[in-house]
C-alpha cells in the first residue's frame, strides 16, 4: 500500500506494508534515530511522538500512522541548535552510552508540554516507558527539573 | 531418557515456536530504497486495511471474512500477526469522547488509558488511578479502552474497575446495541464481527481503592483488586469488589459484598475486614514468579487494606500501586 | 603527591562530556546506523535442544529463498578452535569454541547464519534450512556436572593454552584453589562459626543496545569490521562507531567474525543485529554460583578461619570462567588482610545452557554478597556494630594481604602494598547520610505492617589487572594549539573519551575542548585491552599521562628556543608557556606553528605505553534502608547509598554516573533478576516483559558520597570506579531485612514470596518484629548458632 507521513515536518510518500511497524519504516526510511531495543514496548529507545503524543514505534502499525504527524528526536533540536531539553542533559551529566538519549529527551518534552513543573513523582512516571542501564537514571532526573526550569512555561 | 536417533527439521517446527525461542533479527539498515522494499518477496499475505469514516460503514466491514477492529494496536501486535488478514482502524471514527452528564460517564471506545485519565480527571476518579498505573507511559498513550475490553488479558488495568462500576458497552456490528460488559464477557459470540463503540458507567459518589500486585511497578500485575463503595451513617451501604487475573479471569466476590453491605464501620475495622477476608474463596495459577500459595495469601492481605482503604479515602490517592 | 591533594585546572572538574551532545542530538552512529550501502542482512539458526549433535544440515531449500546469497556452517567454515574472550594473550580461558560447530551445548547455540538482500529473505532462509539432529542427554544441574555419569559437553581438542587447572573430560572449565595458615587450628579456635550457603543466578547485562557488528571492504581490500578468519591481521582493521552499554556483554567477539567471515566471502558488506530475545539467550550472561562460606571467630569478633568455596556455571563455555572464579577470592578475600588461616577453593562446570562471560564485578559481586552476610553475622553475634567492626578490620594503606600474591587472573597474582585506602571514612560518611545509628536494631515500625532495617556492605575491586593490561596512546599538537589524542581505550558509554582529555589536559593546560581525542581505531589508535577490569581511568589514564607529559617536554623545549632561555625556567599555564615572572609568555599556537613551519621543524607528537604493575583497589561502603511488609514480604528500598574511594576522581560527575548506574544494576540483580528455565534449557524468560530491571518508577533516593584519597600510582591520584559499586546493592539489602524482620534470604533474587516464606518458618523472629527495640544493640545470645 502507499500513502504520506509526515516526518519531522516533512511530507513522503512512501510505499509500505499492511504489517509493518512504524519502527521498521521510519529506520528503513534513514531515521535511525530511532533506535531498535527490546521490540516489545518495553524499553523506549523507539520512542516518537504522533501526533504530539509519546509512543512506541515497535508497537505502532506504521499503516494507522498514514496521514499523520511524526516527530523524533532529531525534530526537537539538531547537534548545532539543540532543544532545550536536549542542553539539560549534557549539563547534568545524564548521557552516557546515549543509546536511551533520544527515547529520553522526547519523554521529557513530551511531559513538560504537558506538565510545565512536574513533581519529582510526576517525573518518573512520565518516563517509565525509558530504561536505561548506564544512569541509574538518577541524572537523568535532575536533567528534566533543569530543563524545567528553563524552559518557558508554554513548552517551547 | 530415550537416547534413540531424533529427526528434527527446522522448518517442520512452527515459525511461531522457533521465533518463540529465539527472535531473528529484525532491524534494518537505512540504506534500502523503497523501490528494493516494493520488490520484497514474503510468504504471509499483505494485510488489507480499511479506514472507515462513518459507523455505518462499520457493520459491512466486519462481516467481511477475516476483519477485525483496529484501535491503539498494541494488543493485535501483542498476539502476532500472522494470522490478521484485514484490519479496520477506527481512529477515523469520532469514538474518542469523554461525555458526563448526570450521574452517567460515556467514554469513547478508542480513547487511550492516558487520554481517559485526564479525561476523567487523574487522581480524581477510580479508574483513572487505576489506568494511570498500568504499563507504561508510552503504552498508557496507545492502549485503547476498547482494545482492552475486547481482548481482556488476565493483566488487565481496566478491567477490574469496569466491572465494578458494571459498565455497558455500546456495540455497533453483528452485535449491535447496549450490552452489560459482564454479558459481553461470556458470550464469545457477541465479540465476533463487532465494534465496541462507547463504554458507560453510572458514577454515583463511590469512594473506591485500586491495587495491582505486581514485580516492579510498570510490569504487568499478576492480579488486581477493585473496591468501590458507599457509605452512610457509619454503615457500608453498598460494595461491589472485583479481583481480576483469578481462575476464571476475574470474579465478583458476592459473598464478601454480602457480609460487608449494611454493616456498621467501626473506626477500627480490622475485625470487619478480617472477616471479609475470611469469605474469600479464590484460585490463581502460578505465573510471574508467584507460587498460587503466595497469591492467594497476597490477595486475602491486599483485599483488607484495599477494603481499608476505601473506607478511609474520601480524597484521591496517588497513582502506584495502590491507589 | 601520597597524601596530598594538588590543586588542579582540569582533573577533578565536572566538565562535560565531551560526545554528550552529538548523542543527545542523536548525530552519532551506533553500529545499527551506520550507512552501509548494499549491505546484506544476516540472521542466525540456534539450536533448539540444549545437547544435540548435528548429523547433516540440507541448506537447498534455504539457498532457493529469493534474496539468499550466502549460508555458513560447519559445512563451510573452518572449526579453528579459539575463545570468544579477549583479556590478554594467551587467554585464560579454554579454547572450546569454534564458529559453527556440529555439537550442539545449549537452547541458543549457533547452527547456521544466512545472509541475504533483505532481513525477512535471511530469516526466511533460516527457517528452511533442514537440520539432522541428533539429541543427547543435557547437562542442566550443575551441582552433577562433575559426577561421573554427567553428560560431557568438551573433550576432544579443546584445551586451555596456559597451564591451569582444565579438565574437560569431568566437565571442569576451571578449578582455583589457594589457602595459607591452618583452617583447622583457626576453627578449633572459634567461639562461634557461620557457615551457609548462597546462591546466585545468572544474570544478563541489558545493555540497552543489543549487539551488533558489521563488516565491511574498503577502497583498499582491506576488511573493516565493528582474527578468527584467516586472514594477517593486516589486511584488517577494527573500528568502533558508539557502543550502547556493555558492562562486560561486549568483551567478547560474539559477532564480529561472522560479519566479517560473510564479508570476506561475499566481497560485500555485511551487518548482523541482534534482537533482544537473542541478546539475552545467546550472547553472555553473569556466572551463576554457589557458595559455601565458614567463617570462625572469637569473643572480640576476630575472625580466626575462613573458608570460601565456589561454584561457578560457566555455561556452555568457559570464557571468563577461569578468572572470574579467581576474582571472587582475589577481590573479596584481601579486604579483611588480618584473617590468618584462609582457604579458597572453587570450580567452574560446563553445563548445556547459556554462556557465561565477563559482566560487572566479575565474581567479586558473586563472592560479596555471601562474605558480607557473613561479616554481618559476625559481628552480631560478637555484639558490635557491623560499621565498627568494618572499620576496625579492613585493610588499610601500606598494608598488604597474601592474597594479592597468590590469586591473579588466571595466572599468579601480583603483589601489592595498598597505597590509599578511605574506607573508613566511606563508612563514617555513609552511615551518617542513611541514619545508621537511629535506624538500625531498632525495627521502626513504618505505618500498621512495615518494618524498617537498615544493611550495610563492604567492597574493593581493582583498577586493570596487574602485569597484564596495557594501554597506550599518541599524541600530536597541531598548529593552532589544539592537540589530538589517540587512545585504543574504548568509550562505550563511560566517559573516557572525555576524562582521558581530561587528564591530557592537566598535564598540558589547555582546555579540553582543543584536545580531539580519537578512540579504537585500530588502523589509527594504538592498543589498549579495552572497558574491562575497571581498567581505563588507571591503566589508560596513566598511557595518556606519560604521553602527555612528553608532550609537554617538546612543547617546553620549543618555547625556550623561542625565547631563548632554559626549558627549566619555564612551567605550561592556561595555553601558555611563561617564565616564573609570568612576563615573558610565548602561546601554544605560536609554538606550533613555529615548530610546524619555521625554524628546526618538527611535528610535536608523542606516544606512551603502560602496563599496569598494581592494580590498586577502589573501595566502597553502601547501605540500604528498607521497609519490610510483614504480612507480604514485599521489600521496599527507600533509600540507597554508596560511599565510595576511587582515589582522586578525575570528573566527579562521570564518577558518580559509574556508581548511580551499577547500584541500580545491583538493586534490580537482588530483588527480581534471574534467568529461569524450562526443563528443557530453554531460557523461558527472555523478555523485558519477564525479565524485570528497574525503571525511574521503581528506582528509590540513591545517595553517593565521593570519598577523596589521593593515590601515589594513579594519575592525578586516581583509582578505576567503573565496577566496585555493583557489588554493595544484594548483601546490603540481604542485611537489612535481616535487620528488619530477623531473617536472612542467602540466594538471590530477594523476592518477596522468600521473604514471606521465611517469615512463616521463623514465626518466632516474625514475633519478635512486632516489639520495637528502643535499646540500639543487640540482643542475641552469644555461641555458636546459624541464623
Amino acid at each position: 500500500m502507499t500513502g504520506t507521513l509526515s516526518i519531522n515536518g516533512t511530507e513522503l510518500r512512501i510505499s509500505l506494508r499492511g504489517d509493518e511497524v512504524l519502527l521498521d519504516l521510519l529506520r528503513d526510511l534513514g531515521y535511525t534515530e530511532v533506535k531498535e531495543g527490546c521490540r516489545e514496548g518495553a524499553c523506549g529507545s523507539c520512542l516518537v511522538l504522533l501526533e504530539g503524543v509519546l509512543v512506541n514505534s515497535c508497537q505502532v502499525l506504521a499503516a494507522s500512522a498514514l496521514g499523520r504527524e511524526i516527530t523524533t528526536v532529531k525534530g526537537l533540536g539538531t547537534f548545532h541548535r539543540p532543544h532545550p531539553v536536549q542542553e539539560a542533559f549534557v549539563e547534568a551529566g545524564a548521557v552516557q552510552c546515549g543509546f536511551c538519549t533520544p527515547g529520553m529527551v522526547l519523554a521529557t518534552f513530551a511531559l513538560l508540554k504537558k506538565n510545565p513543573r512536574p513533581s519529582e513523582e510526576q517525573i518518573r512516571h512520565a518516563l517509565d516507558g525509558n530504561l536505561c542501564r548506564c544512569t541509574g537514571y538518577v541524572k537523568i532526573i535532575e536533567s528534566v527539573k533543569l530543563a524545567a526550569e528553563r524552559m518557558a512555561p508554554d513548552g517551547r | 531418557m530415550d537416547n534413540s536417533l531424533q529427526r528434527t527439521k527446522a522448518a517442520d517446527i512452527r515459525p511461531r515456536r522457533l521465533l518463540d525461542s529465539l527472535d531473528l533479527p529484525r532491524p534494518r539498515t537505512h540504506t534500502e530504497s523503497v523501490a528494493a522494499r516494493k520488490e520484497q518477496v514474503n510468504e504471509v499475505a499483505e494485510i488489507q486495511w480499511y479506514f472507515p469514516n462513518e459507523l455505518e460503514e462499520v457493520p459491512d466491514l466486519l462481516a467481511r471474512e477475516g476483519v477485525i477492529p483496529h484501535s491503539g494496536g498494541t494488543g493485535i501486535l501483542w498476539g502476532g500477526m500472522t494470522r490478521i488478514r484485514a484490519l479496520m482502524d477506527v481512529s477515523r471514527l469520532e469514538l474518542k469522547f469523554c461525555r458526563i452528564h448526570g450521574g452517567t460517564i460515556d467514554l469513547g471506545a478508542a480513547l487511550s488509558y492516558s487520554e481517559t485519565a485526564a479525561a476523567l480527571g487523574e487522581s480524581g476518579h477510580l479508574l483513572g488511578r487505576s489506568l494511570c498505573a498500568a504499563a507504561t507511559e508510552p503504552l498508557r498513550n496507545r492502549i485503547s479502552l476498547g482494545g482492552s475490553i475486547s481482548m481482556f488479558p488476565y493483566w488487565s488495568d481496566l478491567m477490574g474497575p469496569l466491572l465494578a462500576y458494571e459498565a455497558e458497552l455500546s456495540l455497533v456490528g453483528a452485535n449491535g446495541g447496549a450490552r452489560g460488559l459482564g454479558e459481553y464477557l461470556q458470550n464469545r459470540d457477541l465479540r465476533q464481527n463487532t465494534l465496541i463503540t462507547s463504554i458507560r458507567l453510572q458514577d454515583r459518589s463511590w469512594q473506591g481503592a485500586y491495587y495491582r500486585h505486581t514485580r516492579t511497578l510498570t510490569d504487568r500485575p499478576a492480579f488486581s483488586i477493585t473496591v468501590l463503595l458507599r457509605q452512610s451513617a457509619g454503615r457500608i451501604e453498598e460494595v461491589r469488589i472485583v479481583v481480576v487475573g483469578c481462575s476464571g479471569r476475574y470474579k465478583r466476590l458476592s459473598v464478601v459484598e454480602k457480609l460487608l453491605e449494611g454493616s456498621e464501620v467501626p473506626s477500627d475495622p480490622s475485625e470487619l475486614l478480617e472477616q471479609a477476608a475470611q469469605q474469600l474463596d479464590i484460585d490463581f495459577s502460578a505465573r510471574m514468579g508467584f507460587s498460587t500459595e503466595y497469591l492467594r495469601a497476597c490477595a486475602a492481605i491486599e483485599l483488607k487494606r484495599t477494603l481499608a482503604s476505601a473506607l478511609g479515602s474520601s480524597s484521591p490517592s496517588k497513582p502506584g500501586s495502590r491507589s | 603527591m601520597a597524601g596530598k591533594q594538588l590543586k588542579h585546572s582540569y582533573v577533578g572538574k565536572p566538565l562535560l562530556k565531551n560526545d554528550a551532545l552529538a548523542l543527545a542530538t542523536a548525530q552519532e552512529w551506533f553500529t545499527a546506523d551506520y550507512p552501509l550501502e548494499g549491505a546484506l542482512h544476516c540472521a542466525l539458526l540456534y539450536s533448539p535442544h540444549a545437547h544435540a549433535q548435528i548429523r547433516s544440515i540440507d541448506t537447498e531449500a534455504a539457498l532457493a529463498v529469493e534474496g539468499v546469497v550466502d549460508i555458513l556452517s560447519y559445512q563451510n567454515v573452518s572449526p579453528i578452535l579459539h575463545t570468544s574472550a579477549g583479556q590478554g594473550y594467551p587467554e585464560p580461558s579454554p579454547y572450546d569454541s569454534v564458529l559453527f560447530d556440529r555439537h550442539m551445548r545449549f537452547v541458543g547455540d549457533r547452527v547456521a547464519l544466512v545472509a541475504a538482500e533483505t532481513l525477512e529473505a535471511a530469516r526466511e532462509g533460516a527457517q528452511k534450512i533442514e537440520v539432522d539432529y541428533e539429541f543427547l542427554e543435557p547437562l542442566l544441574d550443575r551441582g552433577r556436572a562433575m559426577e561421573k555419569q554427567a553428560p560431557k559437553l568438551h573433550g576432544g581438542e579443546d584445551h586451555a593454552k596456559i597451564p591451569v587447572a582444565y579438565e574437560p573430560e569431568k566437565n571442569l572449565a576451571a578449578e582455583v584453589e589457594i589457602g595459607f595458615g591452618d583452617l583447622k587450628e583457626g576453627f578449633a579456635e572459634a567461639e562461634f562459626i557461620e557457615e551457609q550457603d548462597y546462591s546466585l543466578p545468572a544474570a544478563s547485562h541489558c545493555a540497552m543496545e543489543p549487539h551488533a557488528a558489521a563488516a565491511y571492504i574498503d577502497q583498499r581490500g582491506r576488511l573493516v569490521v565493528s582474527k578468527l578468519i584467516e586472514l594477517p591481521l593486516h589486511r584488517i582493521r577494527v573500528i568502533k562507531p558508539r557502543i550502547g552499554g556493555g558492562f562486560g556483554g561486549k568483551q567478547e567477539v560474539i559477532l564480529e567474525p561472522l560479519a566479517a567471515l560473510v564479508t570476506w566471502r561475499t566481497k560485500r558488506p555485511a551487518r548482523l543485529v541482534l534482537s533482544r530475545r537473542e541478546v539475552f539467550v545467546a550472547t553472555r550472561t553473569r556466572h551463576a554460583a554457589d557458595l559455601h562460606l565458614k567463617t570462625g571467630a572469637v569473643k572480640d569478633g576476630r575472625i580466626t578461619a575462613l573458608q570460601m568455596n565456589c561454584l561457578l556455571e560457566a555455561g556452555a563455555y568457559g570464557t571468563h570462567s577461569l578468572t572470574v572464579l579467581s576474582n571472587v577470592g582475589a577481590k573479596v578475600l584481601p579486604l579483611f588482610n588480618k584473617i590468618e588461616n584462609i582457604r579458597f577453593h572453587g570450580r567452574s562446570v560446563y553445563t548445556n545452557l547459556p554462556v557465561s562471560g565477563a559482566y560487572r564485578g566479575y565474581g567479586a559481586t558473586q563472592g560479596y554478597f555471601a562474605w558480607n552476610q557473613q561479616i554481618d553475622a559476625v559481628a552480631r553475634w560478637a555484639g558490635q556494630d557491623v560499621v565498627e567492626y568494618c572499620k576496625r578490620w579492613h585493610i588499610r594503606s601500606g598494608e598488604t594481604s597474601a592474597v594479592f600474591e597468590a590469586l591473579g587472573e588466571g595466572k599468579e597474582g601480583v603483589s601489592q602494598v595498598v597505597q590509599s585506602c578511605g574506607l573508613s571514612e566511606c563508612l563514617d560518611r555513609g552511615a551518617r547520610a542513611i541514619g545508621w545509628a537511629e535506624k538500625r536494631d531498632r525495627r521502626i515500625r513504618v505505618g500498621r505492617d512495615k518494618v524498617k532495617g537498615v544493611g550495610l556492605a563492604v567492597a574493593m575491586q581493582g583498577s586493570g589487572i596487574p602485569l597484564i593490561d596495557m594501554g597506550a596512546a599518541s599524541m600530536k599538537m597541531n598548529e593552532d594549539g589544539s592537540f589530538n589524542l589517540y587512545v585504543g581505550a574504548t568509550d562505550i558509554g563511560t566517559g573516557s573519551d572525555t576524562i582521558l582529555a581530561q587528564i591530557a589536559a592537566e598535564v598540558i593546560q589547555v582546555a579540553i575542548e582543543k584536545i580531539v581525542v580519537l578512540s579504537s581505531d585500530t588502523d589509527l589508535t594504538p592498543f589498549d585491552v579495552g572497558a574491562y577490569a575497571s581498567s581505563t581511568t588507571y591503566v589508560s589514564g596513566l598511557a595518556v599521562k606519560t604521553c602527555a607529559e612528553k608532550i609537554a617536554a617538546q612543547i617546553l623545549a620549543t618555547a625556550a628556543s623561542l625565547l631563548e632561555t632554559s626549558a627549566e625556567s619555564l612551567h605550561l599555564e592556561a595555553e601558555k608557556a611563561c617564565d616564573k615572572t609570568g612576563r615573558r609568555s610565548i602561546s601554544f599556537e605560536e609554538i606550533a606553528t613555529s615548530a610546524t613551519y619555521n625554524r628546526d621543524q618538527y611535528q610535536i607528537q608523542a606516544q606512551a605505553s603502560y602496563t599496569c604493575q598494581q592494580s590498586p583497589p577502589p573501595f566502597i561502603a553502601q547501605f540500604a534502608e528498607v521497609d519490610v511488609d510483614l504480612q507480604t514480604g514485599r521489600v521496599e528500598v527507600v533509600r540507597f547509598v554508596s560511599a565510595a574511594d576511587c582515589g582522586q576522581p578525575i570528573n566527579p560527575v562521570l564518577a558518580e554516573g559509574q556508581i548511580e548506574g551499577a547500584v541500580v544494576n545491583g538493586l534490580s540483580y537482588a530483588l527480581w533478576e534471574e534467568y529461569l528455565y524450562d526443563e528443557n534449557g530453554r531460557m523461558t524468560n527472555p523478555r523485558f516483559w519477564d525479565y524485570r530491571i528497574f525503571t525511574a518508577r521503581d528506582t528509590p533516593e540513591l545517595q553517593t558520597i565521593l570519598v577523596q584519597s589521593v593515590e601515589p600510582t594513579g594519575p592525578f591520584g586516581a583509582k578505576s570506579i567503573g565496577e566496585v559499586a555493583i557489588n554493595g546493592p544484594a548483601p546490603a539489602i540481604a542485611n537489612a531485612v535481616y535487620d528488619a524482620v530477623g531473617v536472612r534470604i542467602r540466594d538471590l533474587p530477594i523476592t518477596p514470596e522468600k521473604v514471606w516464606r521465611a517469615l512463616r518458618e521463623h514465626s518466632g523472629a516474625a514475633d519478635a518484629a512486632g516489639e520495637t527495640d528502643g535499646t540500639g544493640g543487640t540482643n542475641r545470645p552469644k555461641g555458636s548458632r546459624r541464623s
